[in-house]
């Protein structure tokens, strides 16, 4: 027995050096091209067999500091939908100071197994493209030459930049896999710095800090070795996948050279705010009110209760300036021009309304926002953040409020607004966590009373009322188009119900729920079978399948807001009929009470009265919550199609 | 001297005083289904020389609500042969007072981008206009000069779904008649259009075109839209000269000017070209092995510089790099096709899955988007498309069949019709047996087999990792609730061109049970519940763009605690959009057996005929929806 133990405790080390790759530049193996898939994750279309970066600081004559970032990539083509990975685009910057980054030293080849020989073929100069994007942005692009299905393409090349205070992210995980990823950050001691992780893996970097010989410095370094990081993938319900991607950011806190040069950057969420407060882009826009105080007291005139003042400003703003679509939390055109063009950012918007709450005597505060697309702010920075919000104090209370959108309310803020917290901003640069995601619930209750008629057909009343940011979406949806463009869509997303004396209450009145209601005519309701009536007391509005197919989750799922929808539906009982069975009334909750459904069913001679309702107690549902989420929808599936039996009297 | 040109002069600002952009003098007609209205809408061209063209465009449009923004793109597009000379914008509130004026230099220069190419080299200058109000109106201007009159603008009458027209004008003024443009008069019998012919001008004028709304299954927007087309006999692109009166002049032109020397390749490259044929007589034989190397070898890179819009890269570049636009790639693979003595011609092709033809009178270099190889052999053509690496040869699929395009041979252009899948050919084969379990779960196994445009909509599959084939039954079959696929193979037969899969599946509580009846929905494994959308007055024509005949066979197998009712009776429902059948019978007792076929038949059919297409579908969805009830003993 230990002599067989041996043997094997050899041959697997003997077989390791063979299997081991080596990662230097054009070292590419047989064993690499013969790789039919990924070990791991045999859907992988690709795999980095080495992703590597190498970021560090250098001193050069008459250019003065620069930040140095060699990239080397090793990326296997498994099959033909990999084909996109052989291509690669560096995207340069130049302000308009005239210093830009630039690219240098673009070397790559690619490699094929034909019979039991390795083909290289390299990336030719001409076959690089290079264009100026727009104003501040350069593009190369190239794509690596005689790629086939099994193909091996490896290159690498240098990026120079003068911007040295802002490190690129380091990206650990892609949509394919990474089978080895390095990834080494060198930073000066003159540098003050800080640095955060993201994603579900586990970094575990090496620090050192030494005497750089070459710079005659102190460098602190960080060192990531990591093996097998599997592909990130999309999924329905996610804020932002960027929030779970494995990496690590880091930014330079101050610059600090003895006897010459100190510049802070940011190094605390008070330093950053500071710097944003202390920016006339910002602090000067919450302050300034000269020109909008003529209009401003007209429209204020007269009020005293703040409730009543902050509504009435936020609709001011909101008439007087449209969102250019441009996000920010310094003013873009400035506040003053903002007003008089009627065009401005998040943050000419949003100081601005802040300003006038001010200037009214109301409590208020800028909230500094990443929005959804940017990401959740990983740590102090000026670029964690993207957008601005104003918060208004309501007595004890501070709620919320965005002028970008025009069916924005009080505590109702646009999608883009509901990623996780916020940092509200007072006087001096002092700053709080504020939680942007809502807490009330979103209802959206429908009322319908059903007529069968003898074809197959129902004719029914149909009344509808959403409120909060059910409400804000509908607004949103309906006065994008025309209302015949809107009820066709109806019509449609309904299944081809076909709508009469369409009413819409409230479409304006911002504080009350919108409240549609029509009468429709749909054809092919319910089923006859052997002169019995089949149907699901909710007709076409039951849910028939569920929107999570997948079988595990890695990330949460967000709703964005807790929300409830509600049904009060009448049947009325044809003629000659009775009811035979109806569906048993249920009721069920997802753990921790994240979410319930209810279903009560009951019926007189007349009619059929249902009562359903799903409602989801929190924004996020957490992903270890997955299995029973999709079993909770399974179930509501079943039960929701389930059908009420009529047979002759 | 003076005079005339002060009172030019007052007459001109007259003019500006006199526009009225208000939205309120709107017509209510131009009003409905409109999203926007376009006040004015305008292009004068005028060709100065066979490389000299400026085209002048005034567009002002009235956006009525935030769809409408589509209609005010404010962008122009230039490139090395084309310059753009002066452009503006003025924006003016609802009731047409000036809003704003937005200057050349106020635009944003970008690399134009087309979603899709590694590289182009056309810009545009654009500005994004912010509404504060709706409606609101702009007035974009703009006027460009190119040295490309092989490129002369179209001109649409309507530019989209949900756009009326108050006035529209299209010129062109010419300097000879040599250089007098040759204009295609599109679907323009349903609106009144003046057309006025002076000495060296064409002008075309309408007034009150009411917007068009978009239905469902109706024909393609440029089928049906009034619009021009302008073409010169004699034309210089992109420096290069041609004159061409017809599609074969205009083939010639190609075959000379942009094919010429292009299908060179080195030695080595043709030695290993006729060694991967050795021994193969047939030229299709070959053909096909040629066509595998090109796909095992190569992929689609689209890079676009200059003539490269039109001209292939040459064989020898591509051969290099291994990779090309269509073009590239389909020149590429003639260049080894020549180099084992087989004939093929280049096709210039408007692919999508829209089938739009080539004109077949009105030979212009505006048409097609793509580029594909044909292969004569016994007198038919086998056509390829070189840009897939997974097409079997010599079929198409839905983006390049049926349809009118440019062959061009060596001796002129021809246009020819390339293959169409039709609608027995386009057949979808299931036969499966479903088990129902005593606790209502089932158990299935399918075998489904494709062939035509279905094997094109399904053959990829095989290729696709295992999450997203999962994912694609559970959305197939997403009338079963909760399904489980536990196991599925492929089979793709490239030669005959037939997809198969085998897919063995289960799900819980597939019988539903309410009350004591127990129903069971006979058609689980193809049940088609799509039914057009109802209009009230329906407005355009609609077309069944492809046919196809779907059949299946389903045993199903009851336990023997079940006892089945009634079976339905047959049904057979014939139109002239397609036939539908059903027929379940009893096989044993625990057994019965459910037969469906449905047949659709491409064509055009007149708006007329829209509510009995309907009604056909509105069967089909309730009969393919059919249940029988289970008694339990």
């Amino acid at each position: 027995m230990t002599k067989n133990i041996t043997i094997i405790v050899i041959a697997m080390f003997t077989m390791f050096p063979l299997q081991a790759q080596n990662f230097k530049f054009g070292k590419i193996t047989k064993e690499e091209l013969k790789e039919q898939f990924y070990t791991k994750d045999s859907s992988a279309p690709a795999a980095y067999l080495l992703k590597k970066r190498n970021s560090y600081y250098r001193y050069a004559k008459g250019s003065g500091l620069q930040l140095i970032t060699e990239i080397h990539k090793r990326i296997k083509i498994y099959n033909t939908e990999g084909f996109d990975y052989a291509s690669e685009t560096i995207n340069l910057y130049e302000n308009s100071g005239g210093s830009d980054e630039s690219a240098t030293k673009i070397k790559g080849y690619a490699y094929t197994l034909e019979g039991d020989e390795i083909v290289k073929t390299k990336l030719e100069k001409e076959d690089i493209f290079k264009s100026k994007y727009s104003k501040n942005r350069n593009q190369i692009k190239f794509t690596m030459p005689n790629v086939k299905a099994g193909s091996v393409v490896e290159y690498e090349y240098s990026i120079i930049s003068p911007f040295v205070q802002s490190i690129d992210e380091f990206v650990f995980q892609h949509s394919i896999p990474i089978k080895r990823l390095e990834a080494k950050m060198k930073i000066l001691e003159y540098f003050k710095f800080n640095q955060r992780q993201k994603g579900f893996l586990a970094l575990n970097p090496e620090t050192k800090k030494y005497m750089d010989t070459s710079l005659g410095l102190m460098v602190s370094e960080m060192l990531y070795n990591l093996n097998d990081i599997p592909a990130l993938k999309e999924e329905k319900f996610v804020s932002n996948i960027k929030n779970f991607r494995a990496g690590v950011k880091f930014e330079i806190v101050s610059l600090e050279i003895p006897g010459s040069t100190h510049k802070v950057y940011s190094k605390t969420w008070d330093d950053v705010v500071k710097t944003i407060y202390q920016s006339s882009s910002f602090g000067d826009a919450i302050t300034r009110n000269g020109y909008f105080k003529d209009e401003l007291d007209l429209e204020i005139e007269g009020l005293i209760n703040p409730e009543e003042k902050i509504e009435k400003i936020l609709e001011f703003v909101k008439k007087k300036v449209k969102w250019n679509s441009y996000r920010g939390f310094g003013t873009y055109e400035g506040t003053k021009k903002a007003f008089k063009e009627g065009t401005g950012n998040s943050a000419d918007i949003n100081l601005m309304l802040v300003s006038m709450l001010k200037y009214a005597k109301v409590t208020a505060h800028p909230v500094l926002v990443s929005t959804r697309d940017h990401g959740v702010p990983m740590f102090p920075t000026l670029e964690g953040y993207n957008y601005v919000l104003a918060a208004a104090k309501v007595g004890n209370e501070y709620c919320l409020l965005d002028a970008t959108n025009t069916f924005s309310t009080i505590d109702v803020l646009p999608t883009r607004a509901l990623n996780w917290y916020g940092r509200m901003v007072s006087e001096g640069g002092n700053s709080e966590i504020v939680d942007l995601m809502p807490k009330k619930k979103s209802t959206d209750i429908v009322m319908m009373s059903v007529d069968l008629n003898e074809d197959g057909s129902i004719i029914a009343k149909y009344r509808q009322q959403y409120n909060k940011n059910n409400a804000y979406l509908f607004r949103n949806i309906f006065n994008k188009g025309s209302q015949e463009s809107f009820l066709e869509e109806l019509e449609k997303e309904q299944g081809q119900i076909e709508i009469s004396e369409y009413q819409l209450k409230n479409n304006y009145d911002l504080d009350k729920p919108i409240v549609q209601s029509f009468q429709f005519f749909k054809e092919d309701a319910f089923e006859s079978i052997g002169g019995k009536l089949y149907f699901s007391p909710m007709f076409h509005l039951c849910s028939t399948e569920s929107p999570f197919k997948s079988d595990k989750r890695e990330f949460p799922v967000d709703y964005g807001y807790p929300w409830e929808d509600k049904y009060l539906i009448t049947i009325n009982l044809p003629d000659g009929y009775k009811v035979e069975s109806l569906p048993e009334p249920v009721a069920m909750a997802l753990p921790e009470n994240l979410g319930t459904f209810r279903y009560n069913i009951s019926s007189n001679p007349k009619t059929i009265n249902l009562r359903a309702s799903i409602s989801m107690n929190s924004a996020v549902i957490p992903s270890h919550h997955y299995i029973s989420l999709k079993e909770f929808y399974r179930q509501i599936v079943e039960k929701e199609t389930e059908k009420v039996v009529l047979s002759k009297i | 001297m003076r005079f005339p040109n002060l009172l030019f002069f007052l007459l001109s600002l007259q003019l500006s005083f006199s526009q009225n952009y208000s939205y309120q003098t709107i017509p209510a007609e131009l009003l409905k289904n409109a999203d926007a209205v376009a006040r004015i809408d305008e292009m004068n061209i005028q060709i100065d020389a066979i490389d000299k063209m400026t085209y002048a465009v005034k567009s002002v449009i009235t956006v009525l609500n935030n769809s409408g923004n589509r209609f005010a793109r404010t962008r122009a597009f230039y490139d090395k042969e084309k310059k753009i000379k002066r452009l503006e914008v003025v924006a003016y509130d609802a009731f047409g007072n000036e809003l704003e004026r937005i200057k050349k230099k106020d635009f944003n220069d970008i690399a134009a981008v087309d979603g899709f190419s590694l590289y182009l080299d056309d810009r545009l200058l654009y500005y994004r206009y912010v509404p504060v109000q709706y409606p609101y109106t702009l007035e974009f201007t703009y006027e460009v000069q190119t040295s490309d009159t092989g490129a002369i603008p179209p001109w649409y009458f309507l530019s989209g779904y949900g756009i009326s027209v108050e006035d529209s004008q299209f010129s062109i003024t010419y300097p000879s008649l040599e250089l007098k443009p040759i204009v295609l008069e599109k679907n323009l019998s349903n609106i009144s259009v003046q057309k006025k012919e002076e000495e060296s001008k064409i002008v075309y004028t309408a007034k009150s075109l009411p917007a068009l709304e978009e239905e469902s299954l109706s024909p393609p927007f440029q089928s049906i839209s009034p619009r021009l087309a302008s073409r010169l006999r004699k034309f210089n692109y992109k420096g290069f000269e041609a004159e061409v009166n017809t599609w074969k002049d205009m083939g010639s032109w190609i075959d000379d000017k942009l094919l010429t020397g292009r299908t060179e390749l080195d030695q080595e490259t043709v030695t290993m070209a006729k060694t991967l044929v050795e021994g193969v007589d047939d030229d299709l034989e070959k053909a096909k092995i040629i066509y595998k190397y090109v796909q095992d070898n190569t992929r689609y890179i689209s890079v676009q510089i200059g003539i490269g819009g039109l001209q292939p890269i040459a064989a020898i570049e591509v051969d290099r790099v291994k990779y090309g636009d269509c073009k590239g790639l389909s020149n590429y693979t003639m260049a080894l096709l020549k180099a084992v003595g087989v004939e093929s011609y280049y096709a210039v092709v408007q692919a999508g899955n829209n089938k739009i033809d080539f004109e077949e009178d009105f030979a212009d270099l505006s048409q097609g988007n793509h580029a594909i190889v044909a292969i004569p052999y016994n007198d038919e053509y086998h056509w390829i498309d070189c840009t897939s690496q997974v097409h079997p040869f010599g079929f198409i699929g839905d983006f390049t069949d049926d349809r009118k395009v440019l062959l061009v041979k060596p001796d002129g252009g021809e246009i020819v019709t390339t293959t169409a899948y039709l609608d027995e050919e386009n057949r979808q084969k299931t036969k499966s047996s479903l088990t129902v379990m005593e606790d209502f779960s089932i158990d299935g196994e399918v075998t489904i087999e494709t062939r035509g445009v279905q094997y094109d909509n399904r053959f990829n599959l095989a290729s696709d990792s295992h999450d997203n084939i999962v994912k694609y039954y559970r959305n197939f079959w997403d009338n079963i609730n909760g399904l489980e696929i536990k196991e599925y193979s492929f089979n793709n037969d490239k030669e005959d061109v037939v997809f198969t899969e085998n897919v063995k599946v289960s799900a819980i509580d597939y019988i539903s049970k309410n009350g004591n009846t127990l129903l069971l929905t006979l058609n689980a494994f193809n049940s088609n519940n799509y039914v057009p959308p109802r209009y009230r007055n329906r407005k355009l024509p609609f077309r069944i763009q492809r046919g196809y005949l779907d059949e299946d066979e389903c045993v199903i197998k009851i336990p023997d605690s079940f006892q089945v009712s009634d079976l339905p009776d047959k049904i057979l429902k014939e139109t002239k959009f397609g036939i539908y059948e059903v027929e379940v019978n009893r096989k044993d007792a625990n057994r019965i057996v459910y037969k469906r076929k449905l047949l659709i038949r491409q064509g055009n059919y007149n708006k007329e005929d829209y509510g009995d297409y309907r009604t056909f579908r509105r069967t089909i969805a309730k009969y393919d929806n059919q249940k029988i009830i289970l008694l339990n003993q």
